[in-house]
């Protein structure tokens, strides 16, 4: 689209400026006369362009599956399914990052600690291995979720990230998402004698992430500030 | 010498075509005011900026609503306008009657009412290339215009502007009869404005609003705008009718 | 010959003021008319109502056999020029004349178009820009291009100057040859006009004071200029249109020429001199107010 437009603009001038050229010939036209042809060729363009590149998309319609996502409780489930050894199969597609982290020989305490103040409180659930492997597993499950007036908006909303250094996982949580969103409207010329569209003016948003460590029973493990670590 | 016999339809016919030419200052003024009002719409396109922890999120509306409100506006100065002294005495130049005066300029306005109501609607679509190309916005949240709506919305804007041009009209056509009316009329809207903030009530102006904008029903708002399009033009035609030019 | 304007005890009175009081008179078809009188005397009001900008209070006034207030016919077939004629602002010159071309079927455009070249007009100007004496020259030109059957100039020479008043005159007088319609022109200076029009029509305090051919007009009056006992003796109980004194009794005066040529014989062997009237001077003399003139302001005797 924003190639195509540039050039759908110059085809679109040059054929104005030619009919122009040729109704000059016949019509004495003024200053105003060229003011109003340029103005409505502005406004039939916008048309055209408007037609061709434009999606707008229709106000969300209740039933849609994707508004499961936000039924209340949802967290709850996931948390229990960590607490009580639960399948967490359901859950694998939030899954947003999955990482290795090597134990260096000789470690013996790790470090968690968040990085920065900004954010959510994180949560970490951490499952001790009996078996020596020589390395942090780690998961990052992640979702988040905004409903603006009714619209579902498809929100991306970045994992926090992990940085591992010898003995210590920073984690970072992601700064708060500028999103803009924007809406049209119906004129109210024509709202006026439309069947009333239902308005939802409700704005809800969240956002969760849950990390999910597998660390062997014999590292010591210190905590951070900011940071609520749950032992499985 | 024989005298030339000209048909009323004629000379109706001959006068519009003559304003149309003439006049074509009316569309610089509409597309100054349209742009004032698409610079209005556009300064005011973000309404809600909410933050919690996760999210800034901005809201951005478009919306032409300004520039159709200031169509209809522009409806009510031209009105005005067209019976100003310059307006008048120059119909009177030509070939001319009161009635084929009143008759024509009815024509003009619609039809320049008309342009007025087609440029209002379809500035929708350069709002949205500003929130395309301008705001960068990927995705538009609404309903979007379709071919009905574009015309409902045509049509019922040409209405309004019609029914303010008459008005404009008529307030024109007392104006001529006699000059103290360019006090009185703001001072009758002001008054009635204060007497009913003085009783506490509602203002009798928002019933007016009120009766076209509160009308959900197209029919019936069609007939209320159509009668008081009559009205109004049918009571200035009998204030002109009696009316001497360049007295 | 048919009348094309008829007015019959016309009437008009504004608020307080009574302009046009029982004026009747009749205007042929085909003849130039002058309407003549002093500042205030009706004769833009008159001409108002003939093309029905202005409604008469009274009386009855038919142009073309119809009552012009709000008459098509007669506003297709009448025009009137006078230098406030009033134009859109947005329409070049050239417009103005094409425009005018589109309303008036006998307009003559090739006419215009000369006339338009002649007077060095700018196609592409614009009428508010033109002078005041450019102003009258292009409604002049619009005027008389719309050979309308029923043609009024109002003091249409506002602003011109000597030259283009000449061209002007000469340019109605060679169109109306060519081109016979009703024309009235009114003035207040009769000494212009005098050489193009047939008829003058003399208003004075809103009625038709009187309306005869200029040649008639030519001979209306008479003057006498002698000794002061003589010449009051010669007019008798005439009308005095206008005395002055020269010298302690030496008298000139003008009153109505109904003499007989004997009387005139006599008059002049009594050793009176006679000579004619100009008319300019004439309508002067009739048109002054009922008494005095302006050396009785100074106190004059």
């Amino acid at each position: 689209m924003s190639f195509t437009l540039p050039f759908l603009l110059i085809g679109f001038l040059v054929a104005v400026w030619a009919v122009i050229f040729i109704i000059k010939k016949y019509f004495p036209a003024k200053a105003t006369h060229w003011l109003v042809m340029i103005y409505v060729s502005i406004l039939l363009l916008s048309v055209a362009i408007v037609m061709i590149g434009m999606e707008i998309k229709q106000p969300f319609k209740d039933g849609d599956t994707v508004r499961k996502v936000s039924e209340p409780g949802f967290q709850e489930e996931i948390y229990q399914a960590f607490k009580e050894g639960k399948d967490l199969e359901p859950f694998e597609k939030y899954v947003a990052m999955e990482k290795v982290f090597p134990l260096e020989p000789g470690v013996s305490v790790v470090k968690i600690e968040k990085t920065g103040k900004e954010g959510l409180p994180l949560t970490v659930f951490i499952k001790r291995n009996k078996e020596n492997s020589g390395q942090i597993a780690a998961k990052v499950y992640s979702h988040a979720f905004q409903e603006v007036f009714g619209y579902q908006m498809t929100a991306a909303f970045p994992p926090p990230k992990l940085k591992w250094s010898k003995n210590q996982l920073s984690i970072s949580a992601p700064k708060v998402q500028e999103v803009n969103l924007y809406f049209v409207n119906k004129e109210f010329p024509v709202h006026q004698f439309r069947e009333k569209e239902k308005r939802d003016t409700g704005y809800t948003s969240w956002a969760w992430f849950v990390i999910y460590l597998q660390i062997p029973e014999h590292i010591q493990i210190e905590e951070g500030d900011n940071v609520f670590v749950e032992y499985l | 010498m024989s005298l030339a016999e000209i048909s009323l339809g004629a000379a109706v016919k001959r006068q519009f075509l003559f304003k149309m030419k003439a006049n074509i200052d009316v569309y610089s003024s509409l597309m100054i005011m349209q742009l004032l009002a698409f610079a209005i719409s556009y300064g005011d396109r973000i309404r809600y900026a909410v933050r919690d922890e996760i999210f800034l999120s901005k809201v951005y509306y478009y919306s032409v609503d300004p520039v159709i409100g200031i169509t209809i506006f522009w409806g009510l100065v031209t009105g005005i306008t067209v019976l100003t002294k310059g307006y008048t005495d120059t119909d009177f130049t030509f070939v001319t009657n009161r009635l084929s005066s009143t008759l024509s300029n009815i024509l003009f306005l619609a039809a320049v009412g008309l342009a007025g109501a087609i440029m209002a609607m379809l500035s929708k679509n350069v709002i949205l290339l500003v929130a395309l190309f301008v705001d960068k916005a990927d995705v538009l949240y609404g309903s979007p215009m379709t071919a009905g709506d574009f015309f409902l919305g045509t049509a019922v804007v040409f209405l309004y502007v019609s029914l303010a041009c008459a008005i404009g009209y008529f307030i024109g056509a007392l104006v001529k009869l006699n000059k103290i009316f360019v006090f009185l009329i703001p001072a009758l809207l002001i008054g009635s404005l204060m007497f009913d903030a003085a009783q506490d009530q509602w203002p009798l102006l928002f019933k007016v609003y009120e009766f076209y904008f509160h009308e959900f029903s197209l029919a019936i708002f069609v007939v209320k705008v159509l009668a008081s399009i009559i009205l109004c033009y049918l009571a200035s035609f009998l204030i002109l009718n009696r009316m001497e030019i360049r007295s | 010959m048919s009348a094309i304007v008829e007015c019959h005890n016309l009437t008009k009175k504004y608020r307080t003021k009574t302009v046009l009081n029982n004026f009747t008179a009749t205007i042929e078809e085909n003849t130039i008319t002058g309407l003549i009188g002093r500042n205030g005397a009706g004769k833009t009001t008159l001409l108002k109502i003939l093309t029905g900008y202005l409604k008469e209070t009274s009386g009855k006034v038919a142009v073309f056999s119809e009552r012009p207030f709000n008459s098509l016919k007669v506003s297709a077939n009448s025009i009137f020029v006078d230098d406030q004629m009033s134009y859109p602002p947005a329409l070049q010159l050239y417009e103005l004349i094409e425009a005018a071309a589109r309303f008036y079927p006998n307009f003559n455009l090739k006419l215009a178009k000369g006339l338009f070249d002649y007077f060095s007009f700018d196609p592409k100007g614009y009428h508010k820009r033109l002078s005041k004496g450019q102003k009258s020259t292009f409604n002049a030109i619009i005027g008389i291009a719309a050979r309308c059957p029923l043609t009024i100039f109002d003091e249409p020479t506002t602003g011109m100057d000597e030259g283009v008043r000449k061209d002007f005159y000469r340019a109605l007088l060679k169109d109306y040859l060519e081109f016979p319609r009703t024309i009235i022109i009114s003035s207040h200076h009769l000494n212009e006009i005098e050489d193009l029009i047939e008829d003058v029509l003399l208003l004075k305090n809103g009625r038709a004071f009187l309306h005869l051919p200029i040649t008639e007009l030519k001979e209306y009056a008479i003057a006498f200029k002698g000794r002061k006992d003589e010449v009051l003796r010669r007019i008798g109980d005439r009308d005095v249109l206008h005395k002055q004194y020269i010298g302690a009794d030496t008298m000139y005066a003008v009153v109505k020429n109904d003499f007989q040529e004997e009387d005139l014989e006599q008059a002049r062997r009594s050793g009176l001199e006679i000579s004619s009237v100009r008319s300019s001077d004439l309508f002067v003399y009739l048109t002054k107010p009922a008494k005095g003139g302006i050396d009785d302001v100074f106190g004059g005797n």
